[in-house]
C-alpha cells in the first residue's frame, strides 16, 4: 500500500505550558492572547504517520485541522514537520467530539485514507471520544491507546497499552488508530522546513459544506475552578501513618 | 425515571473494580432500573456473581458469545447499541476498555457521549473535568436521547457488595467483525506498576541523595505495589531516571496514594500530583511546602523512618 | 488598589513574542521586505525556537549550574547531556537562522534572529552563549575572510557544526587591547605561528563540536607596539589535512591533527558555570593572518557592536526567565490576606508589594525588548535598506544605539533577576530552586564584550561627541515626532526629550571647556537615561496599539512616572557637577 493516505487530525488547543484559568462569569476559560499549540497527542499521531511515510508504507500524509480560522497556525507546524498537506474545516462554534467524528467521516469518503491517526485525547476537553467515534461511524477497526504500530501491508498489528499492562491486537485496513504516549517522540522542526511550510498548500472547507450542520449536541452550562486542595494534618510515628493507611484501604 | 445500563466489564481478575463505582454514580440518578450487563464468552465467569452482589442493582444481563472472550470494541459495541433501547442511560466506568467501547456505542446511537462524570447534578446534567482537571465543565444532556457516559472512577467510592441482583443470562447473537482479532494481553506481573496509570505511587527527592540510596525508594514502593516516581530535584540531580519525573516538566500524575519521601513540594513537584488522592509527606524538615497540601505528613528523617515502615506494613 | 492580573505570565510571554513577531512585520515594512517574512511565519518560527529551547535546553540549566565543565583527558568537558542538546540545536538548524542563503543560513531578519537567540538564553544562557560566539565569528569572517577562508570555514560555522571564539583578552589587556602581546611570526617553511595566553575566552575549549576556530588578536613581530602591530589571525584548534601540522600536537591523542593551542585553566566562576572560560595557550600554533598588522584592533571593534547586541539579548532571555519564575510562584504562593481580600491566605501576587516588584519586572523587561529590537531593526535596515542613504543613517543609529542597549538591558535584567529572588523570598535565595542562578548568570553581561562604564564612555565620547551630537538629536527628535501624533502619555516622553536635548548640548560645550572628567562621571547617567527614554518610547508605542490590552497601558504609564523624573533628576545632577567646576 505504499500509494496509501493517512489522514492526522490536529487540533489547536491551549498549549500544555499554559496554567489554565477559569473565567469568573463560568463562561469558560481565559483563552485571549493565551499561546496556542498542536495538542500533543497529535503531535504524536502525525509524528507515527510522518515514519510511516518515511518508511515507504505511506505515500502522503493529509493533517487535518477543525476549528478556527486560527488553526491555520497549527496545520502550517504540521506542514512543517511534514505533513504533506492540511485541510482546516471551519467551524462557527468549538464543535464537540461527535461533529468532528462526523466531519472526519465526511473527508474520509473524499480522500479514502488507509489510515485515519489521531490523539487519543485532546488535552483541553479530555473527552477522548473522535477516534472510536470516527471507527464507529465508518463500521472500520480501531485501535487506541496504540504505543506501538506495525504496519504490514493490509493490516496492523497495534501494540495498545491498558491499564492492566498490555495488549495486542490484528486490525485490518482502513482503520482509525488513536495514539498513546509512549508511541514515538515527536520531532522538533527544524528551521529550513517552517520556511518550506509556507509554500505547501491548505485547503479551507466549511462544515457545513461537508454535510455537518450540527456543531454542539450536549449543553454547556458553565466551566468553574475545583475546589483547592486542602492540607491534612501531621501524624506522630510511624505506627499511626500506618494506622491511617490501613484506614484508607491503602495497605 | 432513569433506567440504567452500567457496563460490567469483566478481566481476568473477575469484575473490574471501577463497575461498583459506575454503580454509585448510577445510584445518585435515582434510577427505576439499575442493571448491570456482563458480556462473556463463558457464563462460569466469577465476576457475574460478584456484580449481582453490587448494592442497588436490579439485574444483572449476562449475555453470552465466543466473541466476548476479549472486549474488542467493535464486538462489545454493537452489542451494547443493540441492548441500549431499553435504557435513559449507558454508563461505564472510565477504564482503558470503557473508553474504548462508549464512544463507538455513542457514536452509532448518534449521541455526544459524556466523558468522566464526577458528580450528577441531575438526571440529564453531569459535571466532568476539563483541562486536566484545572476546570470543571457542566453539561446538559438533550432530552429525549439516551445519556452515554464514562463514570471517573477516581470520584467515586464502590458501592458494598451487600446486594442480591438476579442474574439473567442468555445466549446472544452478534456478528464478531472480521477486521480486528485479538492476539494477546501482556498484564504486568510482579513488575513495578506503570508510573502514569499506577493507583499508588511513591516518590523520593532530592533527600534521597544517591542513585544507590534511591533503591530504599524502589522496595518501598515495591513492599505497597506502587510505581516509583523522583521529583525534578532527584532526576537533575542524577538519582533517577528521567522518565521518573513527577511535576509540571515530567509526568501529571493522578494516582490513589501518593508518597513523597524526601520531597520539599517545589509547586513545580505539586503540579504533576493535585489530582492524586492521598498525599502522604515523608520529610526531615517540619517547614517543607509538601506540608501543606499533604493529606497525612510525617516528620522524621527517610532513612529512619522508611526501614520502620517497612517492618509496620503488613 | 490591586488590579487582578487577568492574565498568567505566559500571556504576558505571549504578548512578548507577537510585539517581537509585529515589530519584525513593521521592520520589514519599512526597510521594503513586507512580502519577505510574514507574520504568521515569524510566529512560527518563535513557536517552535520556544519549544526547543524550552524542551531540550531549559532542563539542563540548573544541571549544568551544579556541575560546571571539568578538565578530561581529552581536554574540557561540558556538563551531562550538552554535547547531545547541542547536536540538536545544530541539526534543527537554528544557528544559521540569521545569515544569508548563500552561506548556508536561512536569511531571516535581525529582529527575528534577536527574538530566537533571547528564546535560547532564557532557557539556558551558559548553552547558548556557545552559539552567540560563533556568530560573532563567523560575521568577522564574512567580513575579512579572504575567498578561500570563507570558503572552508564559513560552511561549518554557519550551521555550529564548528565552534568559534574571539580571542582578545590578555591577564595584562583588559579593557585596553593595545597592551596585547600575543606574537605572531614566520617559521621557516613560511608558515605563521602564534604564541601567546589568553585569557576568559568562554568556549575556548570543549567537547561539543568536532573543532574550534579561534579568531585571535594578536601581534604580528617587528610590526609595532600599541594599536600598529595588532592583527586578528584564525587558529583551528584541530588541522586538516592540508593544513601543515608540525606544531607539536599539544592536546589530545586523536586521529585529527592537534594544533598547538590548548586550555592551561578554566576558570572557577561566580555564575555561567557551564559555559567553559578558558586560559588558552598558544605554542607556536599553526595560524592564517586575517588582516594587516595594524587592522586587528578595528576589525575586531568592528564585530564588536553584534556582539554586544546580542550579549543584550541574552541579558534580556534571562530576565525573562526570571520574571516568568517570579509570576509563576506569585500566582501559587498563598501567605496572608491581601487588603482588598475577605478571607484565606491569598496568593502573594494579590499584595500590593508583590504586584510593584511584578510590574518593575514587565516595565524593565517590556521596555527592554523594544529598545532592543529597535536597535536590531536598525541593523537589518543598514543590511538590506535598498537605498544608500537609508543604509547609511540606519547604520549610525544603530552604532549610537549599541552601547545604550548593552548597557541599558544588561544593568535591567541584573535588576530583573534581583527583584525575582526577592519575589520568592526565602525559596529565591535556595540553590536548588534556580532562581539566584538567573542573578549568578547575568551578572557578567554587565561586564563582558565591554564594561557598561566602557559603554559609557564609547556613548559620549565616540558615539555623540564625534559628530557633535548629530546622530542622537535625530534620534530624540523621531522620537519626539511619533510621541507627538500617537501616545496617549506624550507628555512626560517630550519633558524627557527635551531634558535630553538640552543635557547634550550642554555636554558638548562642557567637553569644549575641559569639563571632561565631569561629562564623564556622568555618562552612566546619561546613557542610562537614553535608554530610559527610548524604553518608556517603547511602551508606548505598544500601549497605542489598537489591541493593546489593558495592562500594557497601565504598564506604559508606570514606565513613564518611572522613568520620566529619574531622567529629570539624573540631569539636574549633572548641572549641578557642572556648576560645582571640580569633582
Amino acid at each position: 500500500m505504499s500509494d496509501m493516505k493517512i489522514m492526522v487530525g490536529v487540533k489547536r488547543v491551549i498549549d500544555y505550558n499554559v496554567r489554565v484559568q477559569v473565567k469568573s462569569d463560568g463562561s469558560g476559560v481565559v483563552t485571549d492572547g493565551v499561546k496556542m499549540s498542536i495538542n500533543p497527542f497529535d503531535e504524536i499521531a502525525l509524528e507515527e504517520a510522518l515514519r510511516l511515510k518515511e518508511a515507504g508504507k505511506a505515500a502522503e500524509v493529509i493533517a487535518v485541522s477543525v476549528g478556527p480560522s486560527q488553526a491555520q497556525e497549527q496545520l502550517r507546524t504540521a506542514l512543517a514537520m511534514g505533513a504533506d498537506r492540511g485541510i482546516l474545516v471551519t467551524t462557527a462554534e468549538q464543535p464537540q467530539p461527535l461533529a468532528v467524528a462526523k466531519i472526519f467521516a465526511a473527508l474520509y469518503a473524499k480522500e479514502q485514507p488507509g489510515l485515519v491517526i489521531l490523539g487519543k485525547q485532546a488535552i483541553d476537553d479530555d473527552a477522548g471520544q473522535v477516534p472510536q467515534m470516527l471507527a464507529g461511524l465508518l463500521d472500520v477497526a480501531q485501535a487506541t491507546n496504540a504505543s506501538k504500530v506495525e504496519l504490514e501491508g493490509e493490516s496492523a498489528r497495534v501494540t495498545r497499552e491498558i491499564d492492566t499492562g498490555i495488549e495486542v491486537i490484528e486490525i485490518r485496513l482502513p482503520a482509525v488508530l488513536s495514539v498513546d504516549l509512549r508511541l514515538n517522540e515527536p520531532r522538533y522542526v527544524k528551521l529550513p522546513d517552517i520556511m518550506k511550510a509556507k509554500k505547501k498548500p491548505i485547503e479551507t472547507i466549511d462544515a457545513q459544506a461537508l454535510g455537518v450542520e450540527r456543531l454542539t449536541f450536549l449543553r454547556v452550562i458553565k466551566t468553574s475552578t475545583p475546589p483547592a486542595r486542602q492540607g491534612g494534618h501531621k501524624v506522630g510515628s510511624v505506627e499511626e501513618l500506618v494506622q491511617e493507611l490501613k484506614q484508607r484501604g491503602f495497605v | 425515571m432513569a433506567r440504567v445500563l452500567v457496563f460490567g466489564e469483566l478481566g481476568s481478575k473477575g469484575l473490574n473494580s471501577g463497575v461498583a463505582k459506575a454503580v454509585r454514580c448510577a445510584m445518585d440518578l435515582q434510577p427505576a432500573a439499575l442493571d448491570v450487563l456482563c458480556l462473556v464468552a463463558d457464563e462460569s465467569q466469577e465476576g457475574i456473581k460478584q456484580a449481582a452482589r453490587l448494592q442497588g442493582v436490579t439485574k444483572v444481563l449476562v449475555r453470552i458469545h465466543d466473541a466476548f472472550a476479549e472486549p474488542l470494541a467493535a464486538v462489545m459495541g454493537n452489542a451494547l447499541v443493540e441492548m441500549a433501547g431499553d435504557y435513559t442511560h449507558i454508563l461505564a466506568a472510565n477504564t482503558t476498555v470503557g473508553r474504548d467501547i462508549l464512544p463507538r456505542v455513542a457514536a452509532r446511537l448518534g449521541v455526544q457521549q459524556i466523558s468522566d462524570i464526577m458528580r450528577v447534578e441531575s438526571e440529564r446534567v453531569f459535571d466532568r473535568p476539563t483541562y486536566a482537571g484545572n476546570a470543571i465543565t457542566t453539561v446538559e444532556a438533550p432530552e429525549g436521547m439516551v445519556v452515554v457516559a464514562t463514570v471517573r472512577t477516581a470520584s467515586y467510592r464502590a458501592v458494598p457488595e451487600e446486594g442480591d441482583a438476579v442474574v439473567e443470562a442468555q445466549p446472544f447473537n452478534v456478528s464478531p467483525p472480521s477486521h480486528t482479532r485479538f492476539v494477546e494481553r501482556r498484564e504486568a506481573k510482579g513488575e513495578r506498576p506503570d508510573l502514569q496509570t499506577a493507583r499508588k505511587v511513591v516518590s523520593g527527592g532530592r533527600a534521597v541523595g544517591s542513585s544507590e540510596n534511591f533503591q530504599i525508594i524502589a522496595n518501598l514502593a515495591d513492599r505497597l505495589g506502587a510505581a516509583v516516581g523522583a521529583s525534578r530535584a532527584a532526576v537533575d540531580a542524577g538519582y533517577a531516571p528521567n522518565e521518573l519525573q513527577v511535576g509540571q516538566t515530567g509526568k501529571i500524575i493522578a494516582p490513589d496514594l501518593y508518597v513523597a519521601i524526601g520531597i520539599s513540594g517545589a509547586i513545580q513537584h505539586l503540579a504533576g500530583i493535585k489530582d492524586a488522592g492521598t498525599i502522604v509527606a515523608i520529610n526531615k524538615d517540619g517547614e517543607a511546602p509538601i506540608f501543606e497540601i499533604a493529606d497525612l505528613g510525617l516528620e522524621g528523617d527517610l532513612f529512619k523512618v522508611i526501614p520502620e515502615l517497612e517492618k509496620l506494613l503488613p | 488598589m490591586f488590579q487582578e492580573p487577568p492574565q498568567s505570565h505566559t500571556v504576558l510571554l505571549g504578548e512578548a513574542l507577537q510585539s517581537s513577531a509585529a515589530q519584525v512585520t513593521a521592520l520589514l515594512q519599512v526597510a521594503g521586505m513586507g512580502e519577505y517574512l510574514a507574520a504568521d511565519l515569524t510566529a512560527a518560527v518563535l513557536d517552535q525556537a520556544q519549544r526547543f529551547a524550552s524542551e531540550k535546553l531549559a532542563p539542563l540549566r540548573r544541571s549544568g549550574d551544579e556541575s560546571g565543565c571539568r578538565m578530561g583527558p581529552q581536554g574540557v568537558e561540558t556538563p551531562a547531556g550538552w554535547p547531545q542538546a547541542y547536536q540538536d540545536l545544530v541539526s534543527a538548524e537554528w544557528l544559521a537562522l540569521g545569515f544569508p542563503e548563500a552561506m548556508g543560513g536561512q536569511g531571516l531578519p535581525w529582529p527575528l534572529a534577536c527574538a530566537v537567540h533571547e528564546l535560547l538564553a532564557k532557557a539556558n544562557m551558559a548553552f547558548a552563549l556557545s552559539g552567540i560566539l560563533t556568530n560573532g565569528a563567523c560575521h568577522l569572517l564574512q567580513a575579512f575572510g579572504s575567498p578561500a577562508v570563507k570558503e572552508r570555514y564559513l560552511p561549518r560555522l554557519v550551521t555550529g557544526r564548528w565552534s568559534g571564539t574571539m580571542c582578545l583578552t590578555e591577564p595584562q589587556a583588559g579593557s585596553d587591547l593595545r597592551l596585547v602581546r600575543a606574537l605572531v611570526r614566520q617559521d621557516q617553511q613560511g608558515n605563521w605561528r602564534l604564541w601567546g595566553t589568553k585569557i576568559f575566552i568562554s568556549y575556548g575549549e570543549h567537547d561539543l563540536t568536532e573543532n574550534i576556530v579561534h579568531l585571535v588578536l594578536a601581534r604580528q613581530e617587528g610590526a609595532g607596539e600599541g594599536h600598529a602591530g595588532l592583527g586578528v589571525y584564525l587558529v583551528p584548534r584541530f588541522l586538516e589535512q592540508d593544513q601543515v601540522a608540525e606544531g607539536q600536537g599539544s592536546g589530545p591523542t586523536d586521529s585529527r591533527k592537534a594544533n598547538a593551542v590548548r586550555c592551561t585553566r578554566l576558570e572557577n566562576k561566580m555564575g555561567l558555570h557551564g559555559s567553559p572560560t578558558c586560559e588558552l595557550l598558544f605554542d607556536g600554533a599553526w595560524c592564517i593572518p586575517l588582516t594587516q598588522p595594524g587592522d586587528g584592533l578595528a576589525v575586531m571593534f568592528s564585530m564588536m557592536n553584534l556582539e554586544r547586541l546580542l550579549v543584550a539579548v541574552q541579558a534580556l532571555g534571562v530576565a525573562q526567565g526570571a520574571m516568568e519564575q517570579a509570576w509563576d510562584y506569585a500566582m501559587t504562593r498563598c501567605q496572608g490576606r491581601a487588603s482588598h481580600a475577605t478571607e484565606g491566605a491569598a496568593p502573594i501576587v494579590e499584595h500590593a508589594d508583590v504586584q510593584r516588584m511584578l510590574r518593575h519586572m514587565e516595565i524593565l523587561v517590556g521596555g527592554c525588548r523594544m529598545l532592543l529590537l529597535q536597535a536590531a531593526w536598525m541593523l537589518e535596515v543598514a543590511d538590506h535598506a535598498p537605498q544608500e542613504a537609508a543604509r547609511h543613517k540606519a547604520r549610525a543609529r544603530f552604532e549610537l544605539l549599541v552601547p545604550v542597549v548593552k548597557s541599558f538591558v544588561t544593568d535591567a535584567a541584573i535588576d530583573v533577576a534581583d527583584t525575582a529572588i526577592q519575589v520568592w523570598g526565602g525559596q529565591g535565595y535556595i540553590r536548588d530552586n534556580g532562581i539566584e542562578q538567573y542573578l549568578r548568570d547575568v551578572r557578567v553581561t554587565a561586564i563582558y564584550e565591554g564594561t557598561n562604564g566602557i559603554q559609557a564612555m564609547d556613548l559620549v565620547r565616540r558615539k555623540i561627541a564625534r559628530d557633535k551630537g548629530a546622530v542622537v538629536r535625530a534620534l530624540l527628535d523621531d522620537v519626539d515626532r511619533d510621541i507627538s501624533t500617537t501616545s496617549p502619555v506624550e507628555n512626560g516622553i517630550r519633558k524627557g526629550v527635551s531634558v535630553l536635548q538640552d543635557w547634550i548640548a550642554a555636554m558638548g560645550d562642557a567637553l569644549g571647556q575641559g569639563k571632561g572628567f565631569v561629562v564623564e562621571y556622568c555618562a552612566a547617567d546619561l546613557l542610562r537615561s537614553l535608554g530610559a527614554l527610548l524604553a518608556c518610547a517603547g511602551w508606548a508605542r505598544l500601549a497605542t496599539d489598537a489591541g493593546a490590552a489593558s495592562r500594557v497601558r497601565l504598564l506604559a504609564n508606570e514606565a513613564q512616572l518611572t522613568w520620566i523624573p529619574l531622567i529629570a533628576a539624573s540631569h539636574e545632577r549633572f548641572k549641578s557637577l557642572l556648576a560645582q567646576g571640580s569633582l
